[in-house]
């Protein structure tokens, strides 16, 4: 299949463009170039609206901007029409060309008077055909026989890899899991249509066994039997399916991480440790704010009284003497005294009291009472000071104390900040948050793989024990049926139906294994021609279940290592190897093919692209950069048109303009 | 182009490897390949499915005969 002609009228910046693709005698090659801005990626645009209704390749600027031509709209008046329509002209190579057609209606509604002149689209209608001429007879397909004949064309599941730019196909392509994978080599290769023969006739079969239940109670006993067993092993062979998957994908993630890591692995030790370090030194800050709080607290109570405590400890000193030469008097009881007078009996001897004797008695209490006071005072005096005097004491050993404390909390302060800056250091450049999200992420898909994998052993025996359940079943059905004579026409149908479903099957594995070994052999081949570096790649490989990789001589794993234009190319060469592979004839159209590549690996590119196109149509829209000269005298030569892609002088609109003699 | 429209020769292959000297069923697959390749997406199947299998399977019955 190929494209015959693309008219596009008011589609973003082409108000009114034909353009028509006739194959050339050696290459189905065209090849159309533009400066940024020209439309070229909006002509990629302008086909997939066409076929799936969507804009997937739309600049964040252009998907705010309604579809219709500026200019056009700019220039209608309130009220007017303005359609928008795209159309593909197909051959299909065995019927008559089919048109792809898509239109949209806009009602143009203007700014109210006295505001700024804004015409504003407003879509009305949309309407998607695809018409099939046969001597002046048209047919008309809508709803699901126009999408039909899309996915007959370019099936939208993979239309990544028919109309894509590189950068887009490298995305696509990183992002694909090996279920996506497998699902491009399964359509591109139309595995999957023995896929629907299987499934089909599988139901068929199913069917006609049922009809078989009525013949007899055995009979009925048998099938229900069999198709529980085959529902069993179905959800067990999907289970098991999943598991791997999700063990695929778990390793591959966690390949990735580890390979990103690698080499900056111990960074993520020195953040551990960092964080440590940083911990302590909090805690060292802490404690040493206390101890600096403490030593004020110590000078503030006890500060005042250390500078008077020789004058203190002399006091104390002389209170004591006092004390102890009997100059203190002795603190003899003032009750004795008041009791003595009012027996008018002495209490220390018990004799009587003459008149004399109160008196004396009387004068003693007198100066008792003056000399109690004094000698209370002087000894509560005595013992407030010797506190005084021993804390005072105590003070200097504390503040010793704590200023060593202190001294020590400042050494290992000083310490600790010099082990951080040193890891500061080593972790100059690194983006450490990076790393701690990359070990965490490792850590995850690790514990997926390992908890996959076990639940994988579960599913084995459960598919096994599912796959025995079923063979008895089978036997045990054939068996009823053989004897049961009534199902005559139906034992024939239904044995007919599971040799069809063996026989698929059968060519289904068969050419699973042999269309990834092509695609892997034509991946590796193709990559080796474009890339640059021949001794550091030696081959791509695809694996049973589809993960991609790609080694170096010595076998080890590199798909971690490509760089952004490496993986470009990586996904280029699947492409075009399954292409290749498939013999899927509907063209490609690739924008901008060698932006990321550079010298001569762009004349390699364009040698690759330049041998596709000798067996299928090829577009590739390229910006003058990219048509350099090594490009253009690869490819001018075999390539069946060459235009430009120019703005016209208001720069509203797009047009072509031949260029077929290269300039 | 062969008579069998957009298949590949490698499935044409592989279904002949897959039915051995059974020619009735090759032509059969061949046909329901056919079939699926001219009609992408959801279409009517059961019916064109069924018809096939009641004109071939008897036929097939009689050649297989143990």
């Amino acid at each position: 299949m190929r494209i015959e002609q693309i008219s596009i009228a008011n589609y973003r910046q082409y108000e009114e463009v034909e353009i028509e693709f006739p194959p050339g005698d050696a290459a189905d090659l065209h090849l159309l170039i533009g400066e940024n801005g020209t439309g070229k990626t909006n002509l990629v645009n302008a086909i997939t609206w066409c076929l799936y209704g969507d804009e997937p390749h739309l600049s964040r600027a252009s998907s705010a901007v309604a579809r219709p031509n500026t200019g056009v709209v700019d220039a209608a008046s309130d009220g007017d029409r303005v359609s928008v329509r795209v159309e593909l002209v197909v051959d299909t190579g065995r019927e008559s060309p089919l048109t792809f057609r898509r239109e949209e209606t806009y009602r143009i509604s203007c700014g109210e008077e006295g505001q700024p002149n804004l015409n504003v689209p407003v879509l009305e209608g949309t309407e998607f055909v695809v018409i099939r001429r046969e001597e002046g007879d048209a047919e008309f397909l809508d709803g699901e026989e126009a999408e039909a004949q899309v996915e007959r064309f370019v099936p939208k599941g993979i239309r990544d890899f028919f109309l894509f730019d590189s950068e887009r196909l490298d995305q696509y392509f990183r992002e694909a899991t090996a279920q996506s994978i497998r699902h491009a080599i399964f359509e591109l290769s139309r595995i999957d249509l023995l896929e629907r023969v299987s499934k089909h006739l599988d139901t068929i079969c199913t069917e006609f066994r049922r009809k078989t239940r009525k013949e007899s109670p055995q009979l009925e006993e048998a099938e229900r039997e069999l198709e529980e067993a085959e529902k069993r092993r179905k959800e067990a062979v999907s289970r098991v399916g999943t598991c791997r998957g999700e063990i695929t994908t778990a390793r591959q993630k966690f390949e990735e991480c580890r390979k990103e890591l690698e080499g900056i692995e111990h960074a993520s030790e020195l953040e551990r440790r960092r964080g440590e370090v940083e911990a302590t030194i909090g805690r060292k800050r802490q404690a040493r704010e206390e101890k600096a709080q403490q030593k004020a607290g110590l000078l503030l109570e006890h500060g005042v009284l250390a500078g008077f405590l020789p004058s203190v400890e002399r006091l104390v000193r002389s209170i004591r003497d006092k004390r102890d030469s009997h100059e203190i008097p002795p603190a003899i009881a003032v009750s004795a005294l008041e009791e003595s007078l009012a027996q008018a009996i002495c209490e220390l001897c018990g004799q009587p009291l003459s008149v004399e004797a109160q008196n004396r008695v009387r004068s003693l209490q007198e100066q008792m009472e003056i000399s109690a006071e004094v000698s209370l005072a002087l000894l509560s005096m005595e013992g407030y000071l010797s506190q005084v005097s021993e804390r005072a004491a105590g003070f200097e050993d504390d503040m010793r104390r704590a200023a060593e404390d202190l001294r020590d909390l400042d050494t290992d302060l000083t310490e600790l900040q010099s082990e951080l800056a040193e890891i500061d250091r080593k972790l100059v450049g690194m983006d450490t948050a990076r790393v701690r999200e990359l070990v965490r992420q490792r850590g995850k898909f690790d514990n997926m793989h390992n908890d996959a994998q076990q639940r994988l052993g579960q599913f084995q025996v459960q598919q096994r024990l599912a796959d025995e359940r079923l063979e008895k079943a089978k036997e045990a059905y054939e068996s009823e049926l053989k004897r049961t004579k009534k199902v005559g026409t139906l034992r024939d149908q239904i044995a007919f139906c599971q040799r069809a479903v063996g026989a698929v099957d059968e060519a289904k594995q068969g050419l699973m294994a042999s269309t990834r070994s092509d695609i892997q052999a034509g991946t590796t081949r193709i990559f080796r021609d474009l890339t640059w570096k021949q001794h550091t790649f030696e081959r791509v490989w695809i694996d049973e279940d589809y993960s991609l990789g790609i080694v170096d001589p010595e076998g080890r794993e590199r798909l971690g290592d490509l760089s952004a234009a490496e993986r470009q190319l990586l996904a280029l060469s699947f492409t075009l190897s399954l292409h290749e592979v498939s013999g899927f004839s509907s063209p490609i159209l690739v924008d901008t093919p060698v932006a990321r590549v550079t010298g001569d690996n762009r004349k390699r590119f364009a040698q690759v692209l330049g041998r596709l196109s000798e067996g299928k149509q090829v577009v590739l829209i390229l910006t003058p950069d990219e048509y350099s000269p090594d490009v253009r005298e690869c490819l001018a030569p075999m390539a069946a048109t060459v235009r430009r892609l120019a703005l016209d002088e208001h720069e509203r609109s797009t047009r072509l303009v031949s260029m077929r003699d290269g300039n | 182009m062969t008579d069998d429209g957009e298949l590949r020769r490698e499935t044409l292959e592989a279904v002949r490897s897959a039915c051995a000297s059974d020619e009735t069923l090759r032509k059969f697959l061949v046909d329901l390949l056919c079939e699926e390749a001219e009609h992408p997406g959801n279409w009517r199947w059961k019916e064109p499915y069924t018809q096939r299998i009641a004109e071939t399977a008897t036929e097939w019955a009689k050649q297989n005969e143990d």
